[in-house]
């Protein structure tokens, strides 16, 4: 069974369709870059299986169920935003995610949170952007959650940062799960795809393996996304 | 899972809340202490005397009324921050259904509620005892007692019975906690229904309350003027205290079913939204 399967998926804003009838299934195993241009659908998307919208019409299914809280304890979401709550601390923050998720590694949380210089157990308000940033990334990869969904995790953060990020999603992702990474910047994430979702305008324009992309294309994905997407 | 919701939405709200609720309280005690101290004999001194005393009085009669609205505030402001706002990322993921994430911020609100309820009467009761009149703890206390029994005692006297008084009292208690409930199930609804306009949340969340509190109100106004008030004995006409009596609860248990009525369609519209049209943009 797919971990993720969406079945003419349509979503809209008013007038507007963010996701215009999408059909993917996401198998076990694969890491997914879901790559469109600013303002493709790829969030949204994302936030669908997330549960944190509802479709104006089809269906996403997680392990063959409309998310709800049995699809959310297995889903390990990373959101686009800054969502760390300013009144809480590091402990309090992992007694949160510790409370909540069966499958979080409070040891690994903490060991992680260590490498990107959270040590102490100030308030989270006193973090800079980019070390709150990469703490959210934390607790999302100290899950050890069967669909990883990553929207934007190296969006707006300096080369040596999205570095440690794209290590802290090879070394701590289960291997029997899937991941799905959100982006516009490939260069940097296409090393460690097995497939590609190009999306635009909210439709589904390619689903392949990186491998295919280059076999077909001769060209990286970086290479085949720009002149796909050239305006 | 409700019990680990409440757990942490006690402590996003708990320093807070503590805060607010000890420093009313020793505002009141040091307010009231200070009115006991004997005036100064400077000039200079009596005016900063003057100053302070009353300053203090304000603070602490403020305090008293502005701790109600402040944990009235608080509600809203943590469903706000778990629904509408970037934190909804995170509350809105976790493996718990809607009915917990609703329930739990009610319960915790209700806490809060009873908590300042229990402040602004201590604050009563320390204005009392630090009067300078004389009036001990026990005195008051027993005071209270001798006031419930002298009504339970005049309508014994009249022959309603026990269970109708301890009745009214469950009524009362009753009509209490549905205040506490609505007041937080109409501001969720507000906010439900407000939040599915995408970037105008803030305003539609406060129009949609100005327009369900006047539609709740023209219906219990309606349900009571047809059901309610005809229950009550009429002006003139001869009834027992008795027969007053089960008027009154028969009024009550009208105003308690609208209440309940109107409670069930808020949290199920709250719900509803939250689970099927929820709209994080």
């Amino acid at each position: 069974m797919a971990i993720l399967e969406c079945k003419a998926l349509s979503k809209s804003y008013g007038l507007t369709k963010a996701v215009d009838s999408a059909d993917i299934k996401i198998e076990a195993g694969r890491v997914v870059g879901l790559l469109g241009p600013n303002g493709s659908g790829k969030t949204t998307l994302i936030k669908l299986a997330a549960g944190l919208l509802s479709p104006t019409s089809g269906e996403v299914l997680i392990e063959g169920m409309a998310p709800g809280p049995e699809t959310k304890a297995i889903v390990s979401y990373l959101s686009d935003r800054d969502y760390l709550p300013d009144w809480m601390n590091l402990n309090q923050l992992l007694d949160y995610f510790g409370d909540f998720y069966s499958d979080f590694n409070r040891e690994k949380a903490i060991e992680l949170s260590k490498r990107i210089g959270v040590v102490d157990n100030k308030p989270l308000k006193t973090l800079s952007k980019g070390t709150r940033e990469k703490l959210q990334l934390v607790l999302v990869m100290s899950r050890d959650a069967k669909l990883f969904l990553l929207d934007e995790p190296i969006g707006g953060v300096d080369p040596a940062t999205r570095d440690t990020i794209i290590d802290t999603i090879i070394k701590n992702y289960n291997p029997d799960a899937a991941v799905i990474i959100s982006t516009h910047i490939i260069t940097d994430i296409e090393k460690i795809l097995d497939d590609v979702i190009f999306i635009n305008e909210g439709k589904i324009s390619l689903v392949e393996s990186v491998d295919d992309i280059r076999a077909k294309h001769q060209k990286s994905v970086d290479a085949y996304f720009r002149e796909v997407y050239k305006c | 899972m409700l019990g680990k919701l409440i757990k942490h939405e006690m402590r996003a709200t708990g320093r807070i809340m503590a805060t607010v609720l000890l420093s009313v309280l020793a505002v009141t005690v040091v307010a009231n202490l200070f009115w006991k101290i004997q005036m100064p004999s400077l000039k200079v001194l009596v005016v900063l005397y003057d100053t302070v005393k009353y300053l203090l009085l304000a603070a602490s009669i403020i305090g008293v009324i502005g701790v109600g609205l402040f944990s009235i505030v608080v509600m809203v402001k943590r469903f706000y921050n778990s629904f509408l706002s970037n934190e909804a990322y995170l509350s809105l993921t976790l493996p718990v259904s809607v009915h917990q994430h609703i329930w739990s911020k009610i319960i915790v609100s209700m806490i809060w509620f009873f908590l300042t309820g229990v402040v602004i009467f201590l604050a009563g009761i320390i204005s009392v005892l630090l009067s300078g009149k004389g009036i001990s703890l026990s005195e008051i206390y027993f005071k209270i007692i001798e006031v419930f029994t002298l009504a339970v005692q005049q309508l014994r006297a009249e022959n309603v019975s026990g269970f109708m008084i301890t009745l009214f009292f469950i009524e009362s208690a009753i009509m209490v906690l549905l205040s506490g409930i609505g007041l937080c199930l109409q501001a969720y609804v507000s906010m439900a229904i407000g939040q599915t306009s995408g970037s105008r949340k803030i305003l539609s969340s406060v129009l949609s309350y100005l327009g369900i509190s006047m539609v709740s109100q023209i219906v219990v106004t309606v349900v009571i003027t047809l059901w309610g008030v005809p229950m009550l004995p009429i002006d003139g006409l001869q009834v027992s205290t008795m027969q007053a009596v089960q008027s009154i609860h028969s009024f009550l248990l009208t105003i308690i079913g609208v209440d309940v009525l109107l409670l069930v369609l808020y949290y199920l519209v709250t719900t509803t939204m939250l689970k099927k049209r929820l709209n994080l943009q």
